[in-house]
């Protein structure tokens, strides 16, 4: 005879079966060709059949010379520009994200229009907003130029989007436009979920909308703020389309994931591109991890 | 801020002609109370009677359409919570979640910006009273019901407060718990000395802790007194009903004659008794309702008036016995001795025995 118990656990085996091979096939297989793909030669021309090549693509002394993605100083430009634009775009869009679920909190006529205009750029395409703001940011025809010129703080327009001063800065407010919805539907819904006998047991205490925020909101929705800063920055540090749509040539801008894939498919040096793709993966996977463990996330439950 | 002395810290609550509207509901309907310093009043009735919001709005955390509130002769009408000298416990006990048991109880007193010394000392002492001492690190989450709800008093006795409102706090307890926490909240109004309002809609706690009870029904206040008054001579059909367990019995009964210090009604067909209750506006042949508590019929003995019928449910409690009795409409509720020997099936004989009885007009007003 056997136990309900030992049935149950087998039930649960028989269902996980699928979505193993899902994984597998998807997630493993990629990641595996990939770090093979990395110690080999691969090109164009060979990419069938490529030599294994040890760690060269990763590191290497020829004459006295490094070569290889560690020893590319492009490759840790992209990995600053990537930091860069991670940390100042998630920051903006938790900070941005919060203020917009407060007001959508606001009981009133208009709330059904607050909450749809806040949510309308996240249901915009990146490649058009990119676009919207291209133009708009343009230096001859863009509306933003003939304002600050009929302001009088420009003589003449600017390139915004190309100048490698502010195309970072650019791109970090694009992305904050249409992704603080995200963070901000996430945080609405910590906020509704609050007690609503504890933030009166707050006011019979003594606190007013700032202390309240302060002691007893914030800390509340640090769960929910915590889980957005995740979502938000791994996806931050994979950014490809906005960078590669501003300002796809510029060096300067170049994040990780568009160097990978201008060394891959723009050079044909797939063994390198693959060896960048790896460093990307391990870099994002030990951000990810520490970030997980200093904010306790994976012990989520026993917070409350 | 000044230092309070015992005397200032219990207040007076006045409470002139308050209406209250959500919506067009009309949820509160001219209340007037005067609520005495240092009493214990119990805010009881059924729910949706109003008595939650009555509560709300002395609290501050509910706002007044008509009418005032005052505490200690000011009028708090435009005051939010804070400045109006008063603590609240709540039915879910609303502790702060990410704060340790100290930190809860702490909270007034740092937004009041007390100094480290004073606040230990009072959040130390209420956890004395409370007997909460070893738990002041945990967290709420890692106390029980009845923890908790010790510590949502506590938070509410280390700011020494005018004013304590409670918000039927022990309905989330279990039985034997509420019982016990009962017994604590009537010492502990003895040890503070504080003005307390507490709603429930629990009769028994309502009779066990209240020195005033104020009985609202749709709005309005059925009645306030003692407990024995509202007990021995109700208002009104509602407040006779809604006081005692099991609930008062109603007859439909005719006043046969009057006299000038009785009432002599008839008990379904079966025999007169005369009561010693008047009402000018009553005449001759007016339909009545005769009101007589189940602990006060005679079962098989002598009796002022009698009815006999059938039993057709025993309840059998071990100190009393409940016999439900056939009757048109509701049961009529018999108690007797835990150790009764009738059965169902059985004809019991009840008497009335006038002294005990309550006459209500058609429209359930009390004959006095």
């Amino acid at each position: 005879m056997k136990s309900v118990s030992q049935i149950r656990k087998r039930t649960a085996l028989i269902f996980l079966i699928p979505v193993t091979l899902v994984l597998l096939s998807s997630a493993l297989y990629p990641l595996i060709s990939t770090l093979y793909l990395s110690l080999t030669d691969a090109e164009l021309e060979n990419f069938l059949n490529p030599n294994y090549v040890g760690f060269i693509n990763y590191i290497e002394n020829y004459e006295g010379m490094w070569y290889g993605v560690l020893a590319d100083s492009l490759f840790w430009n992209s990995v600053r520009n990537t930091l860069v634009f991670s940390i100042f775009s998630v920051s903006l869009e938790v900070i941005l994200g919060i203020s917009f679920a407060l007001i959508m909190l606001i009981e009133n006529k208009l709330k059904w229009f607050v909450r749809a205009a806040v949510l309308i750029p996240w249901a915009i395409p990146t490649i058009v907003s990119a676009r919207m703001f291209e133009w708009m940011l343009q230096d001859q025809f863009g509306i933003f130029n003939y304002m600050l010129i009929g302001m009088g703080i420009l003589e003449q327009g600017k390139a915004w989007t190309t100048d490698p001063q502010t195309s970072m800065i650019v791109i970090i407010i694009i992305d904050a436009w249409k992704t603080s919805p995200f963070v901000a539907i996430l945080v609405y819904a910590g906020l509704k979920a609050l007690p609503n006998e504890v933030l009166e047991a707050g006011k019979v205490d003594g606190t007013n909308g700032i202390t309240q925020f302060y002691y007893i909101i914030f800390p509340l929705i640090l769960p929910a703020i915590a889980v957005a800063i995740v979502f938000r920055g791994l996806d931050a540090l994979r950014v490809f389309d906005l960078i590669y749509l501003i300002n796809a040539g510029s060096k300067d801008i170049m994040s990780m994931t568009v160097y990978a894939r201008r060394e891959m498919f723009e050079y044909s040096h797939f063994g390198f591109g693959a060896a960048a793709s790896t460093m990307l993966t391990l870099i994002i996977g030990v951000i990810a991890v520490i970030f997980i463990q200093r904010t306790r996330l994976h012990k989520l439950d026993e917070m409350e | 801020m000044k230092n309070r002395s015992k005397e200032d810290e219990v207040a007076d609550i006045n409470i002139n002609t308050v209406n209250k509207y959500f919506g067009d509901v009309h949820v509160i309907k001219d209340v007037s109370l005067d609520i005495k310093s240092q009493s214990f009043t119990v805010l009881v009735g059924p729910s949706g009677c109003g008595k939650s919001t009555m509560l709300r709005m002395i609290a501050g955390l509910e706002d007044i359409n008509s009418g005032t509130i005052s505490i200690d002769g000011q009028v708090v009408n435009d005051l939010p919570p804070k400045q109006r000298n008063i603590a609240m416990v709540f039915q879910s006990y609303a502790l702060y979640p990410h704060m340790t048991v100290f930190d809860n109880m702490a909270f007034g007193l740092k937004l009041e910006k007390r100094s480290k010394d004073e606040i230990n000392e009072r959040v130390n002492e209420a956890a004395r009273i409370l007997q909460i001492e070893d738990y002041l690190q945990r967290k709420p989450k890692q106390l029980s019901g009845g923890q908790r709800q010790r510590v949502a008093i506590g938070r509410a006795i280390t700011r020494k407060p005018k004013v304590f409102l409670f918000d039927e706090p022990l309905s989330n307890l279990d039985a034997a718990l509420r019982v016990q926490m009962r017994v604590e909240l009537a010492k502990l109004h003895n040890e503070l000395e504080a003005t307390m309002i507490y709603v429930t809609h629990d009769q028994t706690e309502a009779m066990t802790l209240a020195d005033d009870i104020v009985v609202l029904d749709t709005g309005i206040v059925s009645q306030k007194g003692s407990p024995l008054e509202l007990y021995d001579k109700p208002n009104n059909m509602f407040v006779g009903g809604f006081i005692g367990s099991p609930k008062m019995n109603f007859i439909s009964s005719k006043i046969l004659s009057k006299s000038s210090d009785a009432t002599e009604v008839d008990i379904m067909g079966m025999s007169k008794i005369s009561v010693p209750k008047m009402s000018a506006s009553s005449s001759e042949g007016d339909s009545v309702s005769l009101g007589i508590r189940p602990e006060h019929l005679v079962v098989n003995g002598d009796s002022d008036g009698s009815w006999e019928s059938k039993v057709f449910v025993v309840e059998k409690l071990g100190d009393v016995t409940y016999l439900y009795l056939e009757k048109e409409g509701e049961p009529l509720v018999a108690e007797t001795e835990g150790h009764s020997e009738i059965k169902v099936g059985d004809t019991v004989k009840v008497g009335f025995p006038s002294g005990r009885c309550q006459l209500f007009d058609s429209s359930g007003q009390a004959f006095k």
